[in-house]
């Protein structure tokens, strides 16, 4: 969390994660490099270099696209999306050498402009098979380009949240323009079944990967029980919730976590300022609601960071009907303080209600 | 509860708690394995690169007569062979770039009537070669030691075939050596702006034994067909044409009358016959 802009807040881990990415990427491209210059030592550098730095791009791409599903399906991976925007900034500069390098190659010093060669040179378009292939490297590039570029806090603030998560949902346009990229260019080549092989595979990980988390998801979401009562609808249990720890639901389009605390619940939108991130699968941490992906922090009577910070959120009603957790959809404005509803008075109460009951028989 | 699930990871706290620390150190452990293993799957299942040579930076003078169709070559005398004929080798000239050579030798030729067809002249650039075929990227035209007739000094041509040939239309500068690969569909745009700057074409052609032969194109007057084969640059097609041998190059004279087409998947070599 900050107050002010910095172009990098370094801290320990984001420095560990930083230096085992550098470690990889050189890893790759010794390996690479290396055993090319050793099988294939007739290679021209320029072919060397786009040849690298295009397939280290699309494996740090798919590293990319497996840690947001790793880290929803099991939460111990979430250190590996603390840092992930560095991967990604450092994933775009390597795919825009790949680019820079394939357009002075294949279309400079031509008779016309390169970048209206990559348009023109082909232009079989209504064709599968003799499709301009670059083009679609060329705009997944642009998408990658300006995701990096938005990579930080000022614009995360500035374009809002919601534009912001927007835009970067695009990674997705840019994953399946790529895998046409390279389907319809360097595979109509390279026709080995071991190279189809590896990008089905890394095709069905990232898919598969996002199925299996979308499912649980699900799972844990908690729906609406039975109809309203004066705006109010029915979650869940008091025990269903564990203690520091929150459930989720979307009612009428608000997506709400409650959380358990110190003997009450507060409700909150699920939804982190800083990145959109699940507040529902973070934790009560030092009394603030901490977000799993980057530690921002809220208060959960109020929705609002603690000071100096100045992020909020909406707040909503929540009581109970026995053991039933009741929340009211209708949010609050951002950082409106809401009484937490108490339920040691509760639990004591519905102990009584039992022992009566089974006296009585 | 249990005390693994009750983790809770926070970026910006100095060390992370062990059960998470020791997951993440388990995925490390797999990239750590992925990475070299998919670097190496990638360059081991290449289809491989031409054995062929670009002298780039090694320039190369030359003197030899040069000959402007069926494509502007410098025909370079390399002494006299056992039974004492002369032995000539045939350069094919390309520009700088993606460019031909014919806005350089337009240059050298101050008047419209005059003509560098015939002429000897000395040129230096950059040597291009592979598979027995030969080209310079002329870098600069240093003299004309005399004018040209308007006709090449005898250029033997020899009719050696003619029917249909199937290949790949590409450009010979990229594909004797300046790129690796100079074929296939990652070079087709390449291969269109160098045609389209005035390259001239060259039909890739793999006979069902798997032999490699690299055919000229040219139009049946013997003029550049670059506007015509653009469309089809990259693709497998079908020429019809006749054949003659111009030293070390074959040169097909596409027939006037049959326009070039895509070919089917698998039609690989030479047929007898232009339907």
């Amino acid at each position: 969390m900050s107050v002010n802009y910095a172009p990098v807040l370094w801290n320990r881990q984001k420095k560990l994660y930083d230096r085992l990415m550098l470690g990889f990427i050189s890893l790759f491209l010794v390996v690479f490099i290396g055993l090319q210059l050793v099988v294939y030592p007739d290679i021209t550098a320029e072919t060397l270099i786009i040849r690298a730095t295009g397939s280290l791009a699309f494996l740090m791409l798919h590293i990319i696209l497996c840690i947001g599903p790793l880290a929803r399906v099991d939460r111990r991976f979430l250190p590996l999306l603390y840092n992930r925007r560095h991967l990604g900034v450092t994933m775009c500069c390597v795919a825009l050498v790949h680019g820079i390098f394939n357009l002075v190659q294949f279309h400079a010093l031509g008779n016309v402009d390169p970048l209206v060669s990559m348009f023109t040179a082909n232009v079989n378009y209504g064709s599968l098979a003799r499709f301009p292939f670059e083009v679609f490297g060329f705009f997944a590039l642009l998408i990658l380009a300006l995701m990096a570029a938005t990579s930080h806090d000022f614009w995360l603030k500035n374009l809002t949240p919601r534009t912001w998560k927007t835009l970067h949902m695009m990674v997705y346009l840019a994953y399946s323009m790529l895998l046409a990229h390279v389907l319809l260019g360097v595979i109509q080549l390279e026709k080995s079944p071991v190279l189809i092989g590896l990008l089905a595979l890394g095709a069905m990980t990232v898919t598969g990967l996002h199925t299996w988390a979308a499912v649980l998801n699900k799972k844990q979401d908690y729906d609406a029980v039975g109809a309203a009562l004066e705006g109010f609808h029915r979650v869940c249990q008091v025990a269903d919730i564990a203690d520091n720890r929150a459930k989720t639901v979307m009612i009428e389009g608000e997506n709400i976590a409650i959380f358990k605390y110190e003997g009450k619940l507060s409700a909150v939108n699920n939804l982190c300022r800083h990145q959109n991130g699940p507040l529902g699968e973070g934790k009560i941490v030092d009394g603030c609601i901490t977000c799993p992906w980057h530690g921002y922090q809220y208060l959960p009577h109020n929705g609002q960071s603690p000071p100096p910070f100045t992020e909020k959120v909406e707040t909503y009603d929540l009581r109970l009907d026995g053991d039933w957790v009741m929340v009211n959809p209708k949010p609050y404005p951002e950082g409106t303080e809401r009484p937490p509803c108490r339920i040691h008075g509760v639990v004591e109460k519905l102990s009584k209600i039992a022992e009566e009951h089974e006296q009585g028989k | 509860m249990s005390k693994e699930n009750n983790e809770f990871y926070i970026g910006w706290q100095p060390e992370a708690p062990d059960g998470i620390s020791q997951r993440v150190r388990q995925f490390i452990w797999a990239v750590l394995a992925i990475v070299p293993m998919v670097g190496a799957l990638l360059v081991l299942n290449q289809v491989g690169f031409a054995d062929s040579t670009f002298e780039f930076g090694l320039p190369t003078e030359l003197e030899g007569v040069l000959v402007k169709q069926p494509a502007p070559f410098l025909r370079v005398h390399r002494g006299k062979d056992l039974n004492g004929e002369a032995v000539y080798q045939n350069i094919l000239l390309v520009g700088k770039g993606k460019h031909g050579v014919s806005d350089l030798l337009a240059n050298m030729e101050k008047h419209p009537s005059m003509s560098l067809e015939g002429a000897k002249i000395r040129i230096n650039g950059y040597l291009i070669y592979h598979d027995g075929k030969t080209l310079m990227e002329v870098e600069d035209i240093m003299g004309i030691l005399n004018e040209g007739t308007g006709i090449a000094e005898a250029t033997p041509l020899k009719q050696v075939g003619g029917g249909v040939f199937v290949g790949e239309i590409t450009d010979p500068k990229c594909l004797f050596g300046v790129m690796k690969p100079g074929y296939g569909k990652p070079h087709r745009s390449c291969a269109a702006r160098c045609i389209a700057g005035g390259i001239p074409p060259v039909l890739k052609t793999l006979s069902t034994s798997g032999k490699e032969q690299y055919y000229l194109l040219a139009g049946e007057d013997g003029k550049a067909l670059n506007t015509e084969v653009l469309p089809f640059v990259g693709d497998q097609v079908m020429v019809c044409g006749s054949v003659k041998k111009l030293g070390d190059w074959l040169v097909i004279y596409k027939d006037s009358k049959k326009g070039i087409e895509l070919a089917p998947g698998g039609l690989k070599g030479e047929l007898p016959l232009c339907n």
